[in-house]
């Protein structure tokens, strides 16, 4: 992100959001392609893997930007895109909870003990196993792990993402390392 | 000072290495001494290791098409029909229960306004359930070794060559690299019969010659240079430990790690980086020497350990086991005297020329001796050590002569600052 402007021909990410609020569609597809991996990657792992959803939040997040950008440039391009996508994220996540998910009650439910080392088994992927429990953690404590190890943000731009302190970011970290150590102790002596 | 207070609350800003970096130094150092806080530590530690496994992934392409369609004003779902407010599950949870009402009241009405029981015509198996076909699930035998199953590194092992076990059963398979880079800094180092190479795959041997020197680079937490003349194992790698056996020959390393990620075997004592750069030598018999000169190392054999700060150095022999730390800046005759002690059956002999040759630099010496000279020597060390460091207030004399573990422990500390001060 941001990497734009190296050579004198290529307009500066903010001319290109600029040209994108004008519905410029080649600008907003040269602006897509830049930060879709970006978007897609948090929103996959803040919903523990679900593609589905993911894909909703980046569709949502693209054309927020697009039909009503509020982008101010008091912040860093990046930072905002990144409030912008935890944000359609935590909405989404609200909009789930308000209906009881029947699909995971009736057929999987909680895995517990050997299942889950099963499941591992068949999905050959422990990432997925870990959003899984990422995604199980509250959206204060997921939003800040999911930055700090998909898009390696520092406490102090995880803080400027959130709107909150360095230490409430820290505090929120370790009450997630905590939740995450204890619900993945079982891969411990698998790993 | 850190050392004192637990450091729980600071423990993934420690992990994570956002804290600054004196900061980081005084965690470590807490690290070591208190047992309780470095069990956290791994916890939270194990924890952002597999969070560390999160995945990065390209939006598939239907997801620009919908934005497209979006931009157009055309409402648009990328993946089909699964956006339907009350979604199929929940439509199907709905209908299950109808029919479970539907089917309760026709049997009530049976049983009440018949008299008869209701009696199905169920097909042979009386289970209901489907009988099963050739697709169907067998039973899974939890016994079964799993196809998908790998030969992995133990990791416990120590002092292991290539020490290899098969992992418990459905052990997921890790995406981790088992080899490291380098880079010839001199000279052609040569890895088997490989003088062009320049990865070290798991129980490759590197080795130098009188002019060739190498730098590995130890996953993402330091190097280690390898000297002339040296010949060096990488026994194995993963995110919880990389493991190098020094045969002969000298390295160092420079590592910027939370304690116990890396260490070094030698023919005579396990070299456990706690945060630190040192040099280790390793001689033709097996007999190594370390000195380090930032943080601290363990030197670890058959259950002993011996924790060498910076400005310090220990020595080990084959057969023989770990020597006492001392001062890099020791005199050569309190060094003779306590190589003579450690190695040569010195006893009293010993001691006493250590205590005539003494200096300032020489308590981290004195300390460790504490605990390994006889009773009726161990007055004098303490006279000696405590004409340099002063005794807590909690501390008495008594107490250390009877090696008292709180009281050492609470001078210890007292030395270690004397030290590092």
């Amino acid at each position: 992100m941001e990497k734009r402007a190296l050579t004198s021909n290529e307009p500066t990410t903010a001319e290109l959001l600029d040209q994108c609020s004008r519905g410029d569609r080649e600008a907003m597809h040269t602006f897509y392609v830049e930060n879709q991996r970006c978007v897609f990657s948090i929103a996959l792992n803040y919903f523990g893997g679900r593609r589905e959803i993911a894909e909703d939040v980046t569709q949502k997040v693209f054309l927020k930007i697009f039909t009503n950008c509020s982008f101010r440039g008091d912040s860093k391009l990046s930072t905002w895109l990144y409030r912008v996508t935890v944000n359609a994220c935590t909405d989404e996540a609200r909009k789930l909870n308000r209906f009881v998910d029947l699909a995971g009650v009736l057929t999987f439910g909680e895995p517990k003990g050997g299942e889950v080392q099963q499941l591992m088994t068949e999905s050959e992927e422990i990432s997925g196993v870990v959003a899984a429990q990422i995604a199980k953690l509250r959206p204060k404590l997921r939003a800040p792990i999911v930055l700090k190890y998909v898009e390696g943000l520092s406490y102090n731009e995880i803080a400027e993402v959130l709107g909150c302190s360095i230490g409430t970011v820290a505090s929120r970290m370790n009450r997630g390392h905590k939740q995450l150590a204890a619900r993945l102790e079982h891969l411990r002596d698998a790993i | 000072m850190m050392k004192d207070v637990h450091c729980i609350s600071q423990l993934s800003a420690f992990v994570d290495r956002e804290l600054p970096k004196e900061e980081q130094r005084e965690i470590a150092e807490h690290l070591l001494i208190c047992a309780e806080c470095r069990l956290e530590h791994d916890r939270l530690k194990f924890a952002a290791g597999l969070a560390s496994h999160l995945e990065h992934r390209d939006a598939p392409p239907s997801v620009w098409t919908a934005v497209e369609i979006g931009l157009d004003g055309k409402t648009h779902n990328p993946h089909g029909s699964r956006r339907t407010w009350v979604r199929f599950p929940v439509l199907a949870g709905f209908a299950g229960a109808a029919v479970f009402l539907c089917a309760f009241g026709f049997l009530a009405y049976f049983a009440l306004f018949t008299g008869e029981p209701f009696q199905a015509n169920l097909p042979a198996n009386s289970s209901g359930l489907p009988p099963r076909t050739a697709g169907s699930v067998e039973p899974v035998d939890p016994n079964a070794v799993p196809a998908n199953s790998v030969i992995a590194l133990d990791p416990v092992n120590a002092n292991s060559n290539i020490a290899v076990t098969a992992p418990a059963a459905n052990a997921p398979q890790l995406p981790q690299r088992q080899y490291f880079e380098f880079e010839t800094l001199a000279g052609a180092p040569k890895v088997g019969s490989r003088s062009t190479a320049t990865n070290l795959v798991v129980g490759d041997v590197l080795e130098t010659d009188a002019v060739s020197k190498a730098r590995i680079e130890i996953a993402d937490i330091g190097n280690v240079e390898i000297l002339p003349n040296s010949k060096v194992k990488l026994v194995g790698t993963n995110p919880k430990q990389h493991r190098l056996a020094l045969d002969r020959g000298s390295l160092h390393a420079k590592i910027s790690a939370p304690p116990r990620l890396f260490f070094v075997d030698t023919p005579s004592a396990t070299a456990v980086d706690l945060g630190c750069e040192y040099t280790l030598e390793v001689d033709e018999k097996g007999s190594s020497s370390l000195h380090v000169t930032s943080g601290f190392v363990a030197m670890e054999r058959d259950g002993r350990e011996a924790i060498v700060p910076a400005g310090a150095m220990c020595l080990t022999r084959r057969g023989k086991g770990l020597g006492t730390p001392f001062s890099a800046d020791t005199s050569p005759a309190f060094r003779r005297a306590l190589e003579h002690f450690d190695f040569g059956g010195g006893g009293s002999q010993a001691i006493d020329e250590m205590l005539t040759n003494k200096n300032f630099y020489d308590i981290i010496s004195l300390w460790h001796l504490l605990s390994r000279v006889k009773r009726d020597d161990r007055e004098r060390v303490f006279e000696a050590l405590v004409q340099y460091v002063r005794l807590p207030p909690e501390v008495t004399k008594d107490g250390i002569i009877a090696l008292n573990r709180k009281m050492l422990e609470a001078w210890r500390e007292e030395v270690e600052r004397a030290w590092f001060e």
